[in-house]
C-alpha cells in the first residue's frame, strides 16, 4: 500500500508542489504530474535531479521513511497535483530514495560522508545523520524516526567558526574590544570594603553594599533597558552607563561623593585607591591587585575584573543570607554556581602554570640545580 | 518560526536585511556571527556568555531597543570561550521563548553558518547583483538545500532596475525582492534603527515589508 500526500503553493506566478510518499513495504513507485502545463523539476547543475525524467518522478521508499519530491508548474495547482502510477516491489539491494540518485556512505568517523559513485551529485554530506549502517539515500528520503544532522555534524563538515584559541592574544590591553566587559568591569567602584579592609572600610562597605546589593538582585529590565542582572551583566551594565544614573545618586553617592570632595584619589592611601577610582581602570586594577598579588606581580587586568566581579557577588550573597531579609535571589544563586565552576577550572590551571612557573624560575636562578 | 538569513559573501547587507526584517516580523534577532558581531550590541550578556554558559539564551535577549535583539559579543577572547554547537539550542529556546526568530548568519561558509541553517525553518538569501556575491549565493544556497532550511525569498540588495531578477529568481529557485540603494537604509542601520521607523516612505522600507509578507506567507508550510 502505497500513500501519496502533498501539498501545493502558489507564488508568485509558480505553483511549487510537494510530494510525500510512504508505503508499507519497500516499494518502487512512479508519480506523474496531473497538472496541465510545464514540469520544472528540481535541477543540479542544470540537470534534472535524480529520479526525475519528463514530468515523472522515480523512487524507492520503505516503511519507517518516507519518499520526498518537489517540483514546480507555471499553472494553476489541481487536485491532486499528482498521482502514482507505477508501483512495484522493490529489492532489500534497491537504495532507497529517487531512481539514479548516487548512494552515500558513511566513513569511518560517522560525520561526513562523501559520494561514492556517480556524477551530477545530489549531496556533499550527511553533516552528522545518522545512517545506522545503512546505505543512506543521498537524496530526498526522509527517516521519520528523527535523523537529521546534527550540529556537531555541521561543525565537522563546515569547520569550526570560533577563533582558534592559541591565535587569540590574553586581552592585556584595557582598551581591547573586550572593553565592553573588561573595560566596565574596571569602571565599577571596585568592591573595595571586602579586599581592602582600610580606614575608608566602613564608609566604602555601605557603599558597596547598595550598589552590590542592588546590582546582584535588581532585574535590570525592570529599572533600565539593560537586562543584565547576572553575572558579567551584573556589574557591567548597571556601573557602566544606566547605572550612573541612578544608582550611584542613590546607593553610591556618598562614595562619588567622597571621592570627589578628596579629590585625587591619590591622596588616598593605596587600599582606598580601589574604591575611589572608579573611572581609571588601571588605577583600581592596581588597587585590586594589591591584596592579592606582590606588589611587583602583574596581573592581567581582566582577571583580575573577574576576580574582583566574582568576590563583589559572593559578597552580596554573603550578606544576604547573613540578613536573612529576603529571599536567595535564583539569578545570583545561579551565577554564583557558574562562578563556582569557572574558578574551579581555573584553579587547576592556575596550578599546573604555578608549578611550571616555579620550576623555570628555580632553573633561572640556579642553574647548577638542573632546572629542578 | 526561525528564519535564517544568510548570502555567503560578506558585506552585501545579510546584517541590514536581519535587522530590518526582525522589525517587520515582531522577531527576536540573533546575532550568529561568534566572530565579528556588527548588529548593534550594548550591555548585558550576550551570545558569547550562552555559548560559554554563563547566561541562559532568553536573559541575554535584549528587548529594549526597537527590535529586540540577542547581540554576539565583540571580543575575541569571547569568541573563543564559546562553544559554538549550543547556538541550536540557544536559538531554539529563544524561538521557543519569543515564537519568531531571525537567525543573521555570517558571511563565508563556515560552521557558524551552517549551525544557523541547520537550527533554521527557513531561509533567506541576501545577495548584491555582482558576480562574486551571486557566486557565493549559489554556495550558500546550496548549503541551505543540504540543511533542510528550505530558501523561502532571495533579496537583491542594492538592487536597480536593470537588474535581472528573473534570472536570478530561477538560478536561485525562489521569488528575489529588491531592496533599491538607499542611503536611508544605511542610516538607520547605523542609527540602530529599523528604515520603516526613520524613512517609511522608502522604497527600500516598502521592500522590506513586501519581503516580510512573502516570508509571513511561505513560513506555515516551511516548518520542518
Amino acid at each position: 500500500m502505497v500513500t501519496l500526500d502533498w501539498e501545493t503553493d502558489r507564488t508568485d506566478g509558480v505553483t511549487l508542489v510537494r510530494l510525500y510518499v510512504t508505503a508499507e513495504g519497500r516499494r518502487r513507485v512512479r508519480i506523474e504530474n496531473r497538472i496541465e502545463g510545464p514540469v520544472w523539476p528540481p535541477r543540479e547543475e542544470g540537470q534534472p535531479a535524480a529520479g526525475w525524467d519528463d514530468g515523472t518522478f522515480e523512487g524507492v521508499v520503505a516503511p519507517g521513511h518516507r519518499l520526498v519530491a518537489g517540483y514546480a508548474t507555471p499553472e494553476p495547482p489541481t487536485d491532486p497535483p499528482a498521482e502514482v502510477v507505477d508501483d512495484d516491489p522493490a529489492g532489500a539491494e534497491t537504495p532507497l530514495g529517487p531512481v539514479g540518485a548516487e548512494a552515500v556512505e558513511t566513513d569511518a568517523s560517522g560525520g561526513r560522508a562523501t559520494a561514492t559513485d556517480g556524477s551530477g551529485g545530489t549531496t556533499t554530506g550527511t553533516f552528522g545523520r545518522h545512517d545506522n549502517g545503512d546505505r543512506a539515500a543521498s537524496g530526498p528520503t526522509e527517516p521519520l524516526d528523527g535523523d537529521e544532522p546534527t550540529p556537531e555534524g555541521v561543525v565537522r563538515s563546515l569547520g569550526d567558526p570560533v577563533v582558534p584559541r592559541e591565535a587569540v592574544p590574553v586581552p592585556d590591553v584595557l582598551e581591547d574590544p573586550a572593553g565592553q566587559e573588561n573595560g566596565s568591569r574596571d569602571e565599577p567602584e571596585p568592591g573595595p570594603g571586602h579586599d581592602t579592609p582600610s580606614d575608608g572600610e566602613s564608609s566604602l562597605t555601605q557603599e558597596d553594599d547598595s550598589p552590590g546589593l542592588r546590582k546582584d538582585d535588581s532585574p535590570g529590565p525592570d529599572e533600565d533597558d539593560s537586562p543584565a542582572p547576572r553575572e558579567d551583566g551584573s556589574t557591567a551594565p548597571f556601573s557602566d552607563e544606566t547605572a550612573p544614573a541612578s544608582s550611584e545618586t542613590a546607593g553610591g553617592s556618598g562614595e562619588r561623593s567622597v571621592e570627589t570632595e578628596d579629590g585625587a584619589p591619590v591622596e588616598k592611601p593605596a587600599g582606598d585607591e580601589a574604591g575611589t577610582t572608579p573611572n581609571r581602570a588601571g588605577l583600581s586594577l592596581e588597587g585590586m591587585a594589591q591584596p592579592q598579588t606582590d606588589a611587583e606581580l602583574v596581573v592581567p587586568g581582566p582577571v583580575r575584573a573577574w576576580l574582583r566581579d566574582v568576590d563583589r557577588r559572593l559578597a552580596a550573597v554573603e550578606r544576604r543570607q547573613a540578613a536573612e531579609t529576603t529571599d536567595p535571589d535564583p539569578t545570583v544563586q545561579i551565577a554564583v554556581a557558574g562562578d563556582r565552576r569557572a574558578l574551579a577550572s581555573v584553579a587547576d590551571r592556575v596550578e599546573t602554570l604555578v608549578g611550571r612557573a616555579q620550576a623555570v624560575e628555580h632553573g633561572a636562578t640556579d642553574p647548577d640545580d638542573g632546572g629542578r | 518560526m526561525i528564519l535564517a538569513v544568510v548570502g555567503g559573501k560578506g558585506g552585501v547587507g545579510k546584517s541590514t536585511v536581519a535587522y530590518n526584517l526582525g522589525a517587520h516580523l515582531d522577531a527576536v534577532v540573533v546575532d550568529a556571527d561568534l566572530a565579528m558581531a556588527d548588529l548593534p550590541g550594548g550591555r548585558g550578556p550576550d551570545l558569547h556568555d550562552v555559548l560559554a554558559g554563563r547566561a541562559t539564551p532568553v536573559e541575554a535577549v535584549r528587548e529594549g531597543g526597537p527590535v529586540a535583539m540577542l547581540p554576539c559579543g565583540r571580543s575575541l577572547a569571547g569568541a573563543r570561550a564559546c562553544k559554538p554547537t549550543d547556538l541550536v539550542d540557544a536559538v531554539e529556546t529563544v524561538g521557543d521563548a519569543y515564537g519568531r526568530v531571525v537567525v543573521d548568519c555570517p558571511a563565508g561558509m563556515s560552521g557558524d553558518v551552517g549551525l544557523g541553517l541547520l537550527v533554521a525553518d527557513a531561509c533567506v538569501l541576501v545577495t548584491t547583483p555582482t558576480p562574486a556575491a551571486l557566486g557565493d549565493a549559489l554556495r550558500a544556497r546550496a548549503l541551505a538545500r543540504e540543511l533542510d532550511a528550505g530558501l523561502v525569498a532571495v533579496v537583491l540588495n542594492r538592487g536597480t532596475e536593470t537588474v535581472p531578477t528573473e534570472t536570478i529568481a530561477n538560478r536561485l529557485g525562489a521569488p528575489v525582492t529588491v531592496v533599491p540603494e538607499d542611503p536611508a537604509v544605511a542610516n538607520a542601520q547605523a542609527a540602530g534603527v529599523p528604515v520603516a521607523t526613520t524613512a517609511p516612505e522608502t522604497p527600500a522600507a516598502a521592500a522590506f515589508d513586501d519581503l516580510a509578507d512573502a516570508i509571513e506567507r511561505a513560513a506555515p508550510s516551511t516548518r520542518r
